[in-house]
């Protein structure tokens, strides 16, 4: 088990944590895999045929599958995004409205061409004008219209996310839809670089050690002080995934799962020598309760040498 | 934390209410998010003393909500996005609402 962080002894302004080489990779793995929801997750206008897992720290299938949401969950219109199929959906649905408003700009150039020019496709302020006409042609035209303005407005403001794990990364920032649709235009890009910048960070000092072929071996994990509250926000958003994965929505869960976790582990002590396994629902829950578990250990560890700083810089000079 | 500039014109037409009404910063519960990473964001965000943000922090934890700071509109949007990059969830809501 990983050594928490604690602050360097040589006094060079570092924290040092002892990691195995399979927790490292562990950790870079689901780093890599927040990288990837954040990046592909409902952007609009992100190409769908760049396909799903062309990062290059991809998760190898198996482990790849843990962080997806279950198939069950996503069949839900809702929830439906596991890290690949569900962004798949989601940007789908964005291209094939975007295709669409093309197309019926189209249409509605044919329908309205014999019309006065009340009716613009292009013009949001004739919006309700056709509506009113009870004219049939008209009416299909406002139905067009409707669905242009539509489509501008997925293109133009970011959606909600549908993944609930993204979703949890990029909340609502108001109970009001209105100003949390604004808030997300104008915020939604800054905060996925933000998080997508420290994940790599994270990575890249995890990957800072040649990896070791004893996994015993634990292997120091240098975060310099200036880039420790980065560090600890990375390992809060991979948390906040697997807590959604985990479907922790209350404190009494977690608590359920870290006590899952224990027992899970006892156990597999207890029988290393004979070869039970795990029912694969069991297993996918236990790994991912251990990487939840190792990454709360180190940022809860990170955090107490991140207090112990800020408050005694507080004392030096209040 | 880098500085941008003020993002939100005032369109959205609340003209029945004082355009200085006081907005609010609120932070919610959650499962996941560690305790003393809340007492951290508390005190090295806003600057509260331990004690503000300990009791802020069981606050959160205890009644499910607190309010965490309050001010111009433009100033809790830029509390609350913060807060959503530190991965907490925060809401804005206008005082008395």
């Amino acid at each position: 088990m990983a050594q928490p962080f604690a602050l360097s002894p040589l006094g060079d302004n570092t924290y040092i944590a002892y990691l195995t080489t399979g927790e490292r990779l562990f950790i870079v793995r689901a780093a890599a895999d927040v990288v990837e929801l954040l990046g592909e997750e409902d952007v609009p206008g992100m190409d769908d045929s760049l396909g799903v897992h062309s990062d290059p720290f991809a998760f190898p299938s198996s482990l790849q599958d843990i962080f997806e949401a279950d198939d069950d969950a996503g069949a839900g219109a809702g929830s439906g995004a596991g890290a690949g199929t569900g962004a798949g959906a989601g940007t789908g649905a964005g291209a094939g409205l975007g295709a669409g408003r093309r197309a019926e700009s189209g249409d509605d150039d044919a329908a309205t061409s014999d019309h006065s020019a009340d009716v613009s496709a292009t013009d949001a302020n004739t919006a309700d004008t056709p509506a009113a006409d009870a004219n049939t042609a008209d009416a299909h035209a406002a139905e067009n219209l409707e669905r242009v303005l539509a489509a501008l407005s997925t293109q133009e403001f970011p959606f909600a996310p549908t993944d609930p794990a993204v979703r949890r990364l990029l909340p609502d920032a108001s109970l009001n839809p209105e100003i949390a649709a604004e808030f997300r235009k104008f915020t939604d890009f800054e905060l996925r670089e933000q998080k997508v910048q420290r994940l790599l960070m994270l990575s890249g000092l995890l990957t800072e050690v040649d990896p070791s072929s004893d996994d015993n071996e634990h292997l120091p994990l240098v975060v310099r002080a200036d880039e420790a509250e980065q560090i600890a926000s990375a390992l809060g958003d991979i948390r906040l995934v697997l807590g959604e994965r985990l479907d922790l929505h209350s404190d009494e869960e977690a608590e359920r799962l870290h006590n899952f976790v224990m027992t899970v582990q006892e156990e597999l002590l207890e029988e290393s020598e004979g070869d039970d396994e795990l029912d694969e629902d069991t297993e996918r829950r236990y790994i991912m309760g251990i990487l939840f578990e190792l990454a709360g250990y180190l940022q809860e560890s990170l955090v107490e040498c991140l207090l112990t700083d800020l408050r005694a810089r507080r004392r030096q000079r209040p | 934390m880098s500085a941008q500039p003020v993002h939100q014109p005032d369109i959205d037409g609340q003209s029945s209410v004082s355009p200085d009404a006081p907005w609010q910063a609120v932070v919610w519960n959650d499962p996941v998010n560690l305790m003393n990473y809340v007492v951290y964001v508390f005190e090295s965000y806003f600057g509260y003393p331990q004690e503000k943000a300990r009791t802020l922090m069981l606050q959160v934890h205890a009644e499910g909500k607190a309010i965490v700071a309050s001010g111009a509109r433009e100033k809790i949007e830029y509390d609350v996005q913060a807060m959503h990059g530190y991965g907490l969830w925060a809401t804005m809501t206008r005082a008395g609402s």
